[in-house]
C-alpha cells in the first residue's frame, strides 16, 4: 500500500474515532437540554466501574409492568411509555413493542425476565457517576437517612427525549446528591 | 544460543564440525540477533502504552467534581487526538515498528476511554457489548494502517470478550465477533506465509484456537445439550486444521490447534463415556434446523481437511474422532447403553494404542499420556455407582500395576538397546 493512502485511511478512521464520543456528547446534551425531566423514586447503592470509576447504581421501584401478555425474550428492544403519578413520580403506564411516535413520553429499554404477569424492564439508565470517595459517603449517607422516620424518598431526574434518556440528577432528602454528601461531610 | 556459541571452539578442536561450519553458525546468530532484541523493544514499547493508557483512563476515572461538563468532556477526548496525533506522524514518517507499536496500543485504549469517559460525564449506562464492539470497530484499522501486533493480539482479546459477553447467558448471537475474526485474517496468514516462525505466529497460532474454542459456545444459545455435539465437531474441526502442511514445519506444541484440539478430543471422549451424557443428549426433542446445519457444515470441513490435505504425521493421531463422534450420537439416538459402552471402548483402545506406541518408540511421555488416559478412564467409572466395588478397585489395581509394568519395560528396552549400539560400535 503506497503511504498516501495509508494516510488517507488513517485520517479516516481517526476521524470516526473522534466522532465516536463526540456524537454521545451530542446526543446526550441533546436529550438533557430539550427533552422532558421525569422523577425517578430510586434506591441508590454503590459500585464501581474499572474503566469509568465509581459510581452510585441506582436502584429503581419502577422497574417493572404488570402485563398478561405473553411472549417476551429476554433482552429483547422495547419501549416503556412513562407518565406521572398523583405525587409527581414517574411510572410505567405502558409498554410496546413498537417505536411510539417522536415525543418525549417514552424510552426504549430492554426486557429482562417475564414471571407471573411481571414483566421485568432494565431501564438505560441505572448508574450515576460521582467523583472517587464521594459515591461511598453518598451510599452510606442514604441507608442512614432511609431509615429515619420522616424520610423522603430518593429519585433520580431523568431527562428523557424520543426515546433516549439521560440521568441528570440524583436528589436525596430534596438536596442534589454531591450537596448531600458535603452537607453530611459538615455534621 | 549463548551456550552453543561456547562450545564452538570445543566442537572444532574435537573435529565435530569444520571451521567452516563454526563461523557459518556465528555469522548466522550474528545476523539473527538483531531482529530478536527489536521484538523485545517492540513488545516493551507496546505495553508501555497500553500501561500509559491505563494509567490516563484512571486518572480521569476519578472524576472531579470541580470541574465542569464541558473541561471533563474536553479531558475525555483531547488525549484521543494528541494519540492520533503521534499515530500519524509515525506513519507520514515511516517511524520504526517500535513507535508505531506504542502509537497504536495508545490510540486503541484511548478510543475506549474516550468512550467510556464521555458516558460517565453523561451517566450513560449503556450496554456493555456494544461498547466493546464501537471499540473493536474503531481500532481495527490499525493493524493494518500502523502493522500492529500490539493491536491484533488486543482485538483478538476483545472480541472474544466481546463474544462472550453478548452471546453467553442472553437470546443474542455476537455475529459481530465472525465479522472481526475475518478481517484479522490476511494479516494472520501473511505471517503464516512469511514468518511462520516468529513469535508473532506463535502467539496467534495459539489465540486465535483459543478465541474461537471460547466464542463458539456464544453461539450456542438454544441448542441444549446438542451443543455438545456441535463442539466435538468444532474441536476435531480445530485439530484437522493443526495438521494442515501450513503448521507442518512447526513442533507439536507451536500450535494451540493441534494442542487444544487433541486435549479437547480427549476431554469430550471421556465425558462421552458416561452414559447420562448421552441421555441428556438424546432425551430432548431434536434440535433446531440451524444447529442441524452448523453441524453439517462443520462435518463437511471436516471431510473436506481429512481428505483434501495430506496431513502432517504424528505418532499419536487423533483424526478418527471426526468420524467416532457423529457415529457415537447416532448410535446413541438409536440405543444409548450401547453408545456407552462403545465411547469406553474407543477410550480404551486409544489408551492401549498410545501404550503400546510409547513402548514400541521408547517414548515415556507417549507411555504416561497413555496411561493417564487409563488411569482417567477408570476414575470416570469409580462415579459409575452401578460398577461393584470389587469390579473398580480390581480397575484401579490393573492401572496402577500397568504404570510400573509399562514404565519398567521401557527403561529395559531403552538399556538394551543402548547396550546393542555400544556392542556394535
Amino acid at each position: 500500500m503506497k503511504t498516501k493512502y495509508i494516510i488517507i485511511a488513517f485520517v479516516v478512521t481517526a476521524l470516526l474515532q473522534a466522532f465516536a464520543p463526540l456524537k454521545l456528547v451530542y446526543d446526550s446534551e441533546m436529550t438533557a437540554r430539550y427533552g422532558t425531566v421525569y422523577k425517578f423514586k430510586t434506591q441508590p447503592i454503590d459500585p464501581s466501574d474499572p474503566f469509568r470509576g465509581k459510581y452510585v447504581s441506582l436502584n429503581f421501584e419502577e422497574d417493572h409492568y404488570e402485563t398478561n401478555e405473553a411472549g417476551w425474550t429476554t433482552g429483547e428492544d422495547i419501549y416503556a411509555v412513562i407518565g406521572k403519578d398523583s405525587m409527581g413520580y414517574a411510572t410505567i403506564t405502558k409498554v410496546v413493542k413498537a417505536e411510539p411516535a417522536p415525543g418525549n413520553n417514552y424510552i426504549k429499554v430492554k426486557t429482562g425476565m417475564y414471571y407471573d404477569g411481571v414483566l421485568h424492564i432494565d431501564l438505560p439508565f441505572d448508574q450515576f457517576y460521582m467523583e472517587e470517595g464521594k459515591a461511598q459517603e453518598a451510599e452510606d449517607g442514604y441507608r442512614e437517612y432511609s431509615l429515619e422516620d420522616n424520610a423522603k424518598p430518593a429519585y433520580a431526574t431523568v431527562a428523557v427525549k424520543d426515546g433516549a434518556a439521560v440521568v441528570t440528577d440524583v436528589f436525596v432528602d430534596g438536596l442534589p446528591i454531591r450537596e448531600y454528601v458535603l452537607r453530611e461531610r459538615k455534621h | 544460543m549463548a551456550h552453543l556459541l561456547k562450545d564452538l571452539p570445543e566442537l572444532v578442536a574435537q573435529n565435530v564440525i569444520s571451521p567452516q561450519t563454526a563461523t557459518d553458525i556465528e555469522k548466522y546468530y550474528a545476523t539473527r540477533k538483531h531482529p530478536e532484541t527489536n521484538t523485545m523493544l517492540t513488545i516493551f514499547s507496546a505495553f508501555g502504552g497500553i500501561l500509559v493508557g491505563l494509567g490516563i483512563i484512571l486518572i480521569f476515572a476519578h472524576n472531579w467534581d470541580n470541574f465542569s461538563k464541558g473541561v471533563k468532556t474536553a479531558l475525555a477526548i483531547v488525549p484521543l487526538i494528541i494519540f492520533q496525533v503521534l499515530a500519524g506522524y509515525t506513519i507520514v514518517k515511516n517511524k520504526s515498528s517500535m513507535w508505531k507499536e506504542a502509537a497504536a496500543t495508545l490510540v486503541f485504549c484511548m478510543v475506549g476511554a474516550s468512550i467510556s469517559l464521555v458516558a460517565q460525564v453523561y451517566n450513560i449506562s449503556g450496554d456493555f457489548p456494544a461498547f466493546l464492539r464501537t471499540w473493536i470497530l474503531l481500532t481495527l484499522p490499525l493493524v493494518y494502517l500502523l502493522n500492529s501486533n500490539a493491536v491484533t493480539v488486543l482485538i483478538i482479546c476483545f472480541s472474544t470478550w466481546y463474544a462472550a459477553e453478548a452471546g453467553y447467558f442472553t437470546d443474542n448471537r455476537p455475529y459481530m465477533y465472525l465479522a472481526f475474526m475475518a478481517a484479522l485474517l490476511p494479516f494472520y496468514f501473511k505471517y503464516l506465509q512469511k514468518d511462520a516462525n516468529s513469535r508473532m505466529a506463535f502467539i496467534l497460532n495459539w489465540l486465535m484456537p483459543l478465541s474461537a474454542l471460547i466464542a463458539f459456545g456464544a453461539f450456542l444459545n438454544g441448542a441444549g445439550e446438542f451443543g455438545f455435539v456441535l463442539y466435538m465437531a468444532f474441536i476435531c474441526l480445530l485439530y484437522n486444521l493443526g495438521l494442515l502442511p501450513y503448521f507442518s514445519s512447526l513442533k507439536h506444541r507451536q500450535t494451540g490447534y493441534l494442542f487444544l484440539g487433541e486435549l479437547g478430543i480427549i476431554t469430550i471422549l471421556l465425558i462421552s463415556s458416561f452414559r447420562w451424557v448421552w441421555t441428556e443428549i438424546t432425551e430432548h426433542s431434536a434440535p433446531a434446523a440451524p444447529f442441524i446445519i452448523t453441524w453439517v457444515v462443520l462435518l463437511l470441513l471436516n471431510a473436506a481437511l481429512m481428505f483434501g490435505y495430506k496431513s502432517t504425521r504424528f505418532s499419536i493421531n487423533l483424526k478418527w474422532a471426526t468420524l467416532v463422534f457423529p457415529l457415537l450420537y447416532f448410535i446413541a439416538v438409536a440405543n444409548i447403553p450401547l453408545a456407552t459402552i462403545i465411547a469406553n471402548l474407543v477410550v480404551l483402545g486409544f489408551g492401549v494404542m498410545t501404550i503400546s506406541i510409547g513402548i514400541n518408540k521408547l517414548e515415556f511421555r507417549t507411555l504416561n499420556f497413555g496411561l493417564l488416559i487409563l488411569a482417567v478412564l477408570t476414575t470416570c467409572r469409580f462415579f459409575d455407582t452401578n460398577i461393584s466395588f470389587v469390579i473398580r478397585g480390581l480397575l484401579f489395581l490393573v492401572v496402577g500395576i500397568g504404570f510400573f509394568v509399562a514404565n519398567y519395560i521401557v527403561i529395559k528396552k531403552k538399556k538394551d538397546t543402548l547396550n546393542t549400539h555400544q556392542h556394535e560400535n
